[in-house]
């Protein structure tokens, strides 16, 4: 009998907290994309897209998203402002896109991403990519190719990841990096190019927190990728074959790059560090307009001029990567592990843009197609 | 049980004794009484017309009482099956049982000559217990043909059939105990007997209720003793050491002591190949993890931690659910209470009517309720692979159970999300580890782990691998094949 009283009560207990730490589905409002740029007077500007549907006709209903912009002095102000202003409760932990402006990006970028990394709901996984001009702009566009803005510019992201075009990061992964003295980030830069076209052209360059206002474009942030050994699902290059000038299609080459073997070499040379990459490529010739690879001779002759011609791209990539001040190999952090005495003794910010930085390619075919 | 007087004692006065029975039965219309004077002999005979063969009391009895010779004693009768009495109690519990007395002179001994019928409908295959291969008969609601069926599969004098009068005052009900004398234990058949004997209930005797005066707790959601009305089952449990109880008037086999598991056990799984005989096992044991937690899980998940989910289903199902006025907690509760109404309302129409229900129920109901914004889309979905798995139980009681269980958990998910899945599992996983079935963990071989017999519990392995049997029922002899086939070694 005592039992089943204090079992009652015990029931009783549970169910008058009542559903205090409820947070229906259905009552909020889900924030997929937000842009961050800087408004007059170091204040910031959200740009919010936040998803929900419209009912077409009984049962049925229909994706839409509308978009919210205010300015304040904080991130987390701007979401208050915000939140007064929509239907619901504003709830960020289904944020899958952060678009920060240039100009934005250029300043200390941790204050802003603070309000990100305390919330424990927070979606960390939401991937960053730094825009040309204003954030706002891309977000406002509302539909991108008939998608939902949303929805398209993750889509866009990751195909650029697939094909190595951009590194794979994520809110999560570069806090990390913003906090390692020894390594920079970098983060995949968008460009709206006209009224409905939205491109990922490249990569932004950071240094310690913020956007150098460097970026690489073009075969660059594929051939970085590499290097840095991070090949993803696929790698398609087109490369001007060397001495062949003019814009003819026999003077192009077109490969997939199966596998990469890469190692990197530090040294102290007098208390200054040099760094070798020595990358090599596995390909499979997609496109050779030049016509035969019959022989052996030929076979090695083009994988020669390919790798002459990849191994010049990668050192002028690495020259930006200097000129930009951003160690996104993470050569300081090898020195802190192998080196620390030296590395005490050194400036980093001095010394690495004016270190010695070479990568080697040698390339292999190992697939010449179905013809010869 | 009745204490036999002096009173009881059949007079040695012929027409005291007829006086007597005609007391007895008065006011019962079929009740019959017939008097002889043959060769100067008063002979008379009583019975109960209704229940007794007529062919036999015609042609074997009357017709040989006219036969009667001075000397011949009224044993001469060639029936099978006559016994000698000298007291009236058994005489009226005979003639209960169909037989008929006779009554000789001024004799005080009477003779029962068994002569019972009762009618019973014909051998069909339990609608509840569907298989696909396999045999397709059912049990009966006579304890005599449902033996029959039984010792037809298992043709050994070592399968025992005890009688048991059970009941209260001069109401009592047959019951049989059935186990395999070479392969059960006796302390568990000892127990049955025990504790089937203490029954005391002056009502008509069902296994429903026969079963919750002999079961360990009655107040488990889950049922301790296996009700089938197969007998292809009763004769695999049997042979693996259990006890069968049939009760006189029903189609109802009770199979004790069992686990958890046996309630997902079906013939079909030995009549198939065992790589589908254990797919099946599996698919049921999964539909016990959807029913029990599909609909709070989803609960849980809307209500508490939607972060969980990916952002293309979330999209999808916020859609679904943004105009529902009320929180998904009654959502599931309207579901779930429509779904056990229809499923009642169909079990008690004939099937033409059942069909016509299914169609208003799972048609109309179904798509207006989404297109009225009352039910969200995703809770239809959620509700309808629930109830389908629950339906995948072999056993239809178990089936009950499971969808019972299924409110509590709901309500703890709504009031503390994923949280409250967990503290009703543990729960609920504390209270089957906790259960006993007549002294047989209810949860083994799972707690406690008995590596031996988990050959036939999640999965079933080929039936020449199992050497030994369960040892659910602790059977005395536990070999059952020699873990080889038998050719195998000749080097065909």
């Amino acid at each position: 009998m005592m039992i089943g009283k204090r079992f009652f009560i015990f029931i009783v207990m549970l169910a008058l907290t009542g559903c205090w730490d409820e947070k229906l589905l259905k009552d909020s409002s889900l924030v997929l994309s937000i842009g961050i740029d800087l408004a007059k007077n170091n204040e910031v500007k959200t740009t919010t897209a936040i998803r929900t549907s419209r009912i077409i006709s009984g049962g049925q209903s229909e994706s839409i998203n509308y978009i919210v912009e205010e300015i304040s002095n904080t991130i987390r102000e701007t979401r208050l402002e915000v939140d007064k202003q929509i239907p619901g409760v504003y709830e960020q932990n289904k944020l899958r896109i952060l678009l920060i402006g240039d100009k934005i990006a250029s300043k200390d970028l941790y204050p802003y991403f603070d309000v990100f990394f305390r919330d424990p709901r927070s979606s960390l996984a939401a991937k960053v990519a730094v825009v040309k001009g204003e954030a706002s702009e891309i977000i406002k566009m509302k539909k991108l190719k008939e998608n939902l803005i949303s929805e398209a510019l993750i889509d866009l992201l990751k195909s650029a990841e697939e094909h190595t075009i951009v590194p794979v990061e994520n809110q999560q992964t570069i806090l990390t990096s913003m906090f390692d003295v020894g390594e920079d980030f970098t983060l995949p830069y968008m460009e709206k190019l006209d009224k409905d076209t939205v491109k990922v052209t490249g990569v932004a360059l950071f240094h310690r927190r913020s956007f150098t206002g460097k970026t690489l474009k073009g075969n660059k942030p594929i051939i970085f990728l590499m290097a840095k050994g991070e090949k993803s699902k696929d790698i398609k290059l087109t490369e001007r074959l060397e001495n062949k000038d003019g814009r003819n299609v026999k003077n192009f080459v077109s490969f997939s790059v199966l596998k990469t073997k890469r190692n990197m070499n530090i040294k102290m040379v007098k208390g200054k560090p040099a760094a070798t990459i020595n990358l090599k490529l596995f390909i499979e010739i997609n496109e050779y307009p030049e016509g035969s690879l019959y022989g052996q001779k030929e076979e090695s002759a083009l994988n020669k001029k390919v790798a002459r011609r990849i191994e010049k791209e990668a050192n002028a990539m690495v020259d930006t990567l200097k000129s930009a001040n951003c160690d996104a190999f993470g050569i300081g952090r090898y020195l802190i592990a192998d080196h620390h005495k030296e590395w005490e003794k050194l400036n980093w910010d001095k010394e690495y843009p004016d270190m010695a930085f070479k990568i080697n390619v040698k390339v292999e075919t190992v697939n010449r197609g179905i013809i010869q | 049980m009745s204490e036999e007087t002096l009173a009881d004692t059949i007079h040695s006065d012929f027409h005291l004794n007829i006086q007597t029975m005609n007391n007895t039965f008065s006011n019962i219309h079929d009740f019959k009484t017939r008097v002889f004077e043959i060769k100067e002999r008063k002979i008379g005979i009583t019975y109960i017309d209704s229940i007794t063969n007529k062919d036999i009391v015609n042609g074997r009895i009357v017709n040989e009482i006219y036969k009667l010779d001075y000397k011949d004693s009224i044993v001469d009768i060639p029936v099978a099956n006559i016994s000698v009495t000298d007291n009236f109690k058994k005489i009226y519990s005979g003639i209960m049982d169909g037989k008929v007395a006779i009554f000789e002179g001024n004799s005080n001994i009477a003779f029962l000559v068994d002569t019972g019928l009762f009618e019973t409908r014909s051998i069909r295959e339990p609608d509840s217990e569907k298989i696909v291969s396999g045999s397709h008969d059912g049990f009966v609601e006579s304890l005599n043909k449902n033996i029959n069926i039984l010792r037809n599969r298992i043709r050994t004098p070592n399968l025992k059939s005890e009688i048991l009068s059970v009941g209260g005052g001069d109401i009592t009900t047959n019951v049989s105990i059935l186990f395999l004398e070479n392969i059960a234990n006796q302390d568990v058949v000892n127990l049955v007997r025990k504790r089937i004997s203490s029954i005391n209930l002056e009502n008509n005797l069902t296994p429903g209720k026969l079963e919750e005066f002999i079961e360990d707790n009655s107040f488990s959601p889950f049922p301790q003793i296996l009700e089938t009305e197969r007998p292809d089952r009763v004769t695999a449990n049997l042979m693996d050491g259990r006890i069968a109880v049939l009760v006189e008037g029903s189609a109802t086999v009770s199979i004790l002591p069992v686990t958890f598991f046996s309630f997902y056990q079906s013939p079909d799984d030995y009549n198939t190949r065992f790589i589908l005989g254990s797919f099946l096992r599996i698919i049921r044991l999964l539909g016990f993890f959807i029913s029990i937690s599909l609909p709070s899980i989803y609960i849980a998940i809307v209500s508490f931690h939607y972060e969980v989910l990916p952002y293309e289903l979330v999209t999808n199902i916020k859609s679904s659910l943004e105009y529902v006025p009320y929180p998904p907690v009654v959502e599931a509760l309207i579901m779930q209470l429509t779904l056990e109404l229809l499923r009642e309302a169909a079990i008690r129409l004939p099937t033409s009517m059942a069909q016509t229900v299914a169609i208003v129920g799972g048609l109309v109901i179904g798509t207006a309720i989404v297109e009225a914004n009352l039910v969200s889309n995703t809770m239809i979905i959620v509700i309808a692979i629930t109830a389908i798995s629950s339906f995948t139980v072999p056993i239809h009681e178990m089936s009950s159970s499971i969808r019972l269980l299924s409110f509590p958990m709901i309500f703890a998910a709504a009031l503390l999300g994923l949280v409250g899945i967990v503290v009703g599992f543990m729960f609920l996983m504390i209270h089957l580890v906790k259960l006993e079935s007549f002294g047989a963990p209810y949860f083994a071989p799972l707690g406690p782990i008995r590596f031996s017999d988990l050959k036939d519990t999640i999965i079933r392995v080929p039936y020449w691998k199992m050497k030994t049997r369960p040892s659910t029922a602790k059977p005395i002899n536990e070999k059952q094949s020699t873990g080889k086939k038998g050719w195998a070694e000749d080097g065909e």
